[in-house]
């Protein structure tokens, strides 16, 4: 999971570069498909902290955890943070070392920012939903879907794209589709900050009915 | 300690409550047994004691402070043994007692003491995973002691266990007694409850029927006779009230004449006493007809 952001910058710099000799328009969704990449590896920590949970569920430890003598969800709390850093952390390094399209500084961080949502959005839907951990590779497979579904926005007549405005994720891409554009760019971040953290919640309400009631 | 007052909780998803208007009280250094059938709501009352569950009604106290206001600290004072293992079973016993130490305010200084205690030493480096649910069991006793809580929580604390390790674990129970430590234990053997608790409640349905020691309790339902089992060329047994027995003639030519095999009084069993009591068999919920 470490080495994902530098086999992904190895790809952009090396695979999509070369390939786009071949295919010259590729160079005009450059930025998607930095996008798609993005998301696929911001998400591999939610994978992993949704396992180790549905484990931990699994064999009851969950229960005791709740009993150690520290503040209410603290692990829980701890995880998501770790989660996000490393969400960020891999977006970050894969839109500035990705050699195909080039952010400004403040660019790289409000992006990783919206990018380090994804991980609890995923979680949180898996456990929610999952009843065991077959379900939920199932279940973090379809998501992986999801996460590109906002690219067919960018392939439908003007305007159609904002239809796809419910799934959090659209607002990543389209944060990056217009990071030159500063107040499409800010209503696009405040969307995604706004549409991530709504579902995120909603998910962890769930998640928590479903464990603990 | 402990002080329960009308205690009433409800499963969200249930119509009815599982634990309907109880009241008790446990002193410090008492054990205290909640006996009764599978889902008359032993665990449900031991989970809101350890604050699993919180929206119940009535008021508990436990060490003084209003259990609703406790905060996260209340959990270095207790310690909770839970019915089902629940260990990290990629970890050593070693491993996962280190790590989840860590977590209070009091830790052992060597953990090699508390698992040679109950048979667990030369385990200590093997993974959890290789366990047999018994040796599981008795690490879930050791990580429920190990910070020197003031209240102890067990859960059917021998379940699983044989003969010679449900004894280390009870030896240890009376132990922490001794040392002025409250126990809690939720069980349906009578025999483990009969043993160690000082007192014990019935419950039913998630009433309590009755709360007294087990010997009072015992006294309820049996006999005041002796059974005198003896040799005569033949065995032949015979029952004397004990009230008059030391001048009860009978009794006292049975025992110089014949070859005596046994004498017993017959008092009843505390499980005699629960069906008495409720009329439920505590391995079930069937009433006994």
């Amino acid at each position: 999971m470490f080495f994902l952001p530098v086999v992904i910058i190895l790809v952009c710099r090396v695979g999509i570069a070369e390939l786009s000799q071949y295919i010259p328009f590729l160079t005009d969704y450059y930025w998607l498909i930095v996008a798609g990449f993005t998301s696929v590896t911001a998400s591999t920590p939610a994978f992993l902290i949704g396992f180790i949970l549905l484990d931990e569920r699994d064999e009851n430890i969950h229960t005791v955890l709740r009993i150690l003598p520290l503040p209410e969800n603290f692990i829980l709390k701890i995880r998501i943070i770790f989660m996000m850093v490393l969400g960020f952390a891999f977006s970050f390094l894969i839109l500035a070392f990705n050699g195909l399209v080039y952010f400004t500084f403040l660019n790289l961080l409000t992006i990783s920012i919206l990018f380090a949502l994804i991980p609890p959005v995923l979680t949180f839907s898996i456990l929610a939903f999952a009843k065991n951990k077959i379900e939920a590779a199932t279940i973090y497979k379809a998501l992986s879907v999801v996460i590109f579904l906002p690219v067919v926005a960018f392939f439908t007549p003007d305007n159609c794209e904002y239809f796809f405005g419910v799934i959090p994720f659209f607002w990543t891409y389209k944060a990056i589709q217009s990071a030159e554009i500063f107040s499409l760019f800010s209503v696009s971040f405040l969307a995604g900050i706004t549409t991530h953290t709504a579902l995120a919640f909603f998910l962890y309400r769930l998640f928590q009915k479903k464990w603990f009631s | 300690m402990i002080e329960v007052k009308n205690l009433v909780y409800r499963y969200p998803k249930n119509k009815g409550a599982t634990v309907k208007d109880i009241s008790f009280s446990i002193d410090k250094g008492e054990i205290f047994g909640f006996l009764g059938p599978s889902g008359a709501g032993k665990s449900t009352t031991q989970k809101i004691l350890i604050k699993l569950l919180t929206n119940y009604l009535g008021e508990i106290t436990i060490l003084g402070h209003n259990h609703k206001k406790s905060d996260s600290g209340y959990f270095n004072q207790i310690g909770v043994c839970f019915e089902l293992p629940n260990h990290y079973l990629k970890l050593t016993a070693l491993e996962n007692l280190k790590y989840f130490a860590e977590f209070y305010r009091q830790k052992p200084v060597d953990f090699i003491p508390l698992l040679e205690r109950v048979g667990l030493a030369k385990d200590a480096d093997t993974k959890v995973e290789k366990f047999s649910k018994g040796m599981k069991m008795r690490l879930n006793f050791v990580r429920s002691v190990m910070h020197n809580p003031d209240i102890l929580f067990l859960d059917e604390p021998t379940s699983g266990m044989d003969p010679v390790n449900a004894r280390k674990i009870k030896d240890i129970i009376l132990e922490q007694k001794q040392l002025g430590k409250t126990v809690f234990i939720t069980t349906h053997n009578m025999h483990d409850a009969d043993e160690l608790c000082d007192r014990i409640a019935f419950i039913v349905e998630g009433e309590l029927k009755i709360i007294d020691s087990p010997k009072n309790i015992k006294q309820m339902g049996g006999k005041r006779v002796v059974q005198v089992e003896y040799e005569n060329g033949i065995i032949e047994s015979q029952e004397f009230l004990m009230e008059g027995l030391a001048d009860n003639l009978d009794f006292l030519d049975i025992l110089r004449k014949n070859h005596i095999r046994s004498i017993h009084s017959k008092e009843a069993s505390l499980e005699d006493i629960f069906i008495q009591v409720t009329g439920k068999n505590l391995l079930s919920h069937e009433n006994i007809v």
